[in-house]
């Protein structure tokens, strides 16, 4: 670790700082008042990502010289709880039988367990709804990109990040180039004006095809939805949001604007289960910028070429994935980032410190404008028609309205019927 | 442009002088100097209008020109635009080797419209036989087509040979201003853009009842890659002549994507969207696409490094002239060119350019790989350097075709 601004007195004086704050915060739960509080958390979502994420908090806490805990799990199936309870006892953090919650409903079970930390990394068909009800019970909440499929959720996501504001709780998303030095340099860099004024850029997550789990005939719809989740749309958002999010994430970041319209291409080339493509090709404009076009190209089929990362280019040099590259071949020091040099260790970090300085950090509106910048690019893709921003971000707008079914609501109720395989959507209308 | 040929009478000038001046011309050319004559292979919808622009243009140009024959896979359509230029059926060539029948004849100035998978040879043949030649874009389909255009085109300069190519916005009067001004650097440097052609569904024509497989492609042409390129060589290497022009260079990557997503007939995609790297760091966007009831586009933009422009206050941008639109325009340009010659022009290379910079969008779309410029022209190793388009224009003469199934695409990557 280097040493940043947060050596171990200078975290002690922090926490010590939130101590004395709490009388005046209401959001912590009783049992959290006073000091040497040990924030709990759960996890719903006990899947690879899930269980990295919860390795990743307790790691950060260690960081933060600070106790904390993995206190509950919750998961629509007992295996992966059984299996992230393995990992985490490796970490010595043990999780009990009555904590750990199996079905639709549990994580309603684990956010009424008395934790202060809601980590929520199932597939993001379930964010809003789960996200909601961390929310309406005052918990903070880690919550994994991307946070919705279709725009009424990403819409919800942000009203509940504003609620979530007003109670004074924190919301950190794994989006997590946002905690990661070199990008956090870059954006330092650009926003002093480093490369100048953006002219236009690309962005890409192009790469293999993802994995897949076929349809065992034992299965129920419900069960294959949730268990092939990555192949469908309802369930992932399609891969331009569930994958290349971070992408975009870094291009809306940077340019510090949204992108007003979105016209794409995008189709199926060698998918082999769901419903989703594998490519997609996004040309973004940005009205509020003089017109600044990037392109975004994301695709998932193997054999193909791979890039990933994001390159802005500004009359005065290129930003390629954080790092700065003058037309002038003049080299630019980046700025000196304090922190852990695990992105993904670092965002629970700055959860875990906002928490305890009191001072909330609530990343819910950036990670959901973000989600939806992808679905716009998403449903031109799969119509061929312009989608403007605010179609997909107001309620009255043209897709506004547009929400996918089955509903995380409807998986609570048991009632799933998987939309079926290899029909997917195509563009315009039939040649006659 | 403007200059001595401006007018009717300044024209004969200098149809007067090029007579004097060039040997190129076919014996019955020399000292007469008050026309052409004219041939066009090739006799579909863009290929009369093509040489109806050129005999208005030759009109405009005070010269007599003279339609003396005509070429098409289908006899029938060889006649039917003679018809219209009232020459005898033994005048109007059909088959394979209709296109060698017209270069026997003493044609001086000589139209291709086919598709142009025929280009590349046709254009080898008419400059060998010392034709001045227009030829409508795109100029090949495969990289050993625009390389044999390349070639053949730096043989017509050396015979003095005219070459006029139909990517017309070259003869637009507000494209050349446009490209004028950027290479005078006023305008700054490009860093990157945006070009499209996203449009609806082009024609198509279904296979008749008991039709050979040369006919049918030939007649269907632009549904098939080997014919047509695919429709972002076809149609849209007009967009892309125009980031090349502006921006001094071909690319030298281009990653893609592409897919079929409602063609009825043919092996090609209906949609490509292509990052063209110039190097340097500027990216340009392609997009184009042939669906029905999607949004259109048609056009170019491209961003500008203003900085790094250059002060010219004196800057006089000249007066192109562009008189009865791009299209007849181009002919006239053809016409003086072959008139004086301080105005030869030869766009061979630019078109070539222009339609391999597509077929490397193309080949990039179709195999989810990222292709190298230098793999179309330079780097005889590569996988794509001999990449030959089959059935090729010499298996149509030779009569060996067959139709690639309908509806067999390309599919990038592997499972």
């Amino acid at each position: 670790m280097k040493q940043g601004s947060l050596s171990r007195r200078d975290f002690m004086r922090g926490a010590l700082a939130a101590g004395a704050a709490v009388g005046g915060l209401t959001i912590l739960g009783a049992t959290s008042r006073g000091q040497g509080k040990v924030l709990t958390a759960g996890l719903v979502g006990c899947g690879g990502r899930g269980t990295g994420a919860a390795v990743n908090f307790l790691e950060a806490a260690k960081f933060l010289n600070t106790e904390a805990r993995i206190t509950a799990l919750a998961d629509i199936a007992r295996e992966p709880i059984e299996k992230t309870r393995t990992r985490l006892k490796e970490d010595g953090c043990e999780v009990p039988d009555a904590k750990c919650f199996v079905g639709f409903d549990a994580y309603k079970k684990l956010i009424d367990s008395g934790v202060d930390i809601v980590l929520l990394a199932t597939p993001p068909v379930f964010r809003p709804a789960h996200f909601a009800a961390a929310v309406a019970a005052g918990k903070h909440a880690f919550i994994e990109k991307p946070v919705c499929v279709d725009p009424v959720g990403g819409q919800r996501v942000i009203e509940l990040g504003a609620e979530a504001a007003k109670k004074g709780l924190s919301v950190v998303a794994g989006t997590q180039r946002r905690h990661q030095k070199v990008y956090l340099a870059g954006r330092k860099l650009v926003a002093d004006g480093a490369i100048g004024t953006i002219w236009g850029g690309a962005v890409y997550w192009c790469g293999q095809a993802s994995w897949r789990k076929p349809r065992d005939p034992g299965w129920s719809d419900l069960e294959y939805l949730t268990k092939n989740w990555i192949n469908f749309v309802e369930m992932s958002g399609d891969h331009i949001i569930e994958q290349h999010v971070h992408n975009i994430d870094v291009m809306v970041w940077y340019l510090g604007a949204l992108p007003t319209l979105a016209v794409a291409v995008g189709g199926r080339a060698r998918r082999k289960t769901g419903n989703q493509y594998d490519f997609f090709s996004v040309d973004y404009t940005f009205g509020t910028l003089k017109g600044v076009h990037v392109q975004s190209l994301s695709r998932q089929v193997n054999g193909t070429w791979s890039r990933e990362g994001e390159e802005l280019i500004g009359d005065k040099g290129v930003m390629r994935s954080g790092r700065i590259v003058l037309h002038s071949k003049e080299r630019v020091a980046p700025p000196e980032i304090p922190g852990h040099d695990n992105q993904y260790v670092q965002e629970h970090v700055n959860l875990l410190d906002s928490i305890l300085k009191g001072k909330p950090l609530n990343e819910a509106q950036q990670v959901a404008e973000s989600t939806l910048v992808g679905i716009m690019g998403r449903i031109s893709a799969y119509t061929g028609q312009p989608v403007r921003y605010t179609d997909v971000a107001k309620p009255d707008g043209q897709y506004g309205k547009l929400a996918f079914s089955p509903t995380a609501e409807d998986f609570e109720k048991g009632q799933v019927k998987v939309p079926p395989d290899d029909v997917i959507p195509i563009p315009g209308v039939a040649d006659e | 442009m403007r200059g001595a040929t401006d007018t009717p009478r300044a024209s004969m000038r200098g149809a007067l002088a090029a007579g004097a001046a060039f040997t190129i011309l076919g014996a019955t050319a020399k000292g007469q100097g008050k026309g052409f004559k004219v041939g066009l292979i090739g006799c579909g919808g863009r290929g009369g209008g093509a040489l109806a622009d050129h005999m208005a243009a030759a009109k405009r140009l005070g010269l007599e020109s003279k339609v003396v024959a005509t070429a098409d896979w289908f006899k029938g359509k060889a006649e039917g635009v003679g018809k219209r230029w009232g020459l005898p059926p033994e005048r109007c060539f059909g088959g394979g080797d209709a296109y060698r029948k017209l270069l026997e004849t003493d044609v001086e100035v000589v139209l291709m419209a086919t598709s142009p998978n025929f280009r590349p040879v046709h254009f080898a043949a008419a400059v060998a036989a010392g034709k001045h030649v227009f030829m409508e874009k795109p100029v090949c389909v495969d990289p050993p087509g625009g390389r044999a255009v390349i070639e053949a085109g730096e043989l017509a300069r050396k015979k003095g040979l005219c070459v006029v190519a139909g990517t017309q916005r070259r003869h637009s009067r507000g494209y050349q201003e446009r490209a004028f001004r950027i290479q005078a650097g006023v305008e700054g440097k490009i860093v990157g853009g945006c070009v499209y052609w996203c449009g609806g569904a082009l024609w198509r024509r279904e296979r008749a009842e008991g039709q050979s497989d040369a006919d049918y492609m030939v007649a269907n042409w632009v549904s098939f890659t080997e014919m047509s390129g695919d429709h972002i060589v076809e149609q849209h290497v007009h967009n892309l002549d125009i980031a090349n022009w502006f921006i001094g260079r071909p690319p030298v990557t281009a990653a893609g994507f592409g897919g079929r997503a409602r063609r009825k007939t043919g092996n090609q995609f209906d949609f490509h969207s292509v990052d063209y790297d110039y190097g340097d760091g500027v990216h340009i966007h392609s997009m184009c696409r042939q669906v029905n009831g999607c949004w259109g586009r048609v056009g170019e933009d491209f961003i500008f490094a203003k900085a790094l422009a250059v002060a010219k206050p004196d800057l006089k941008v000249p007066e192109f002239e562009e008189i009865g639109g791009a299209y007849q325009q181009e002919h006239a340009d053809l016409l003086k060119g072959i008139l004086d010659e301080k105005l030869y022009i030869n766009e061979a290379r630019a078109v070539a350019e222009a339609s391999l910079t597509a077929v490397m969008g193309r080949i990039a779309t179709y195999t989810g790989r990222l292709i190298r410029w230098d793999d179309l022209v330079k780097n005889k190793d590569s996988e794509w350097y001999a990449l030959t388009c089959k059935p090729s224009a010499e298996d149509f003469e030779k009569g060996q075709v067959k139709a690639p199934p309908d509806d067999v695409v390309a599919i990038p990557g592997k499972d």
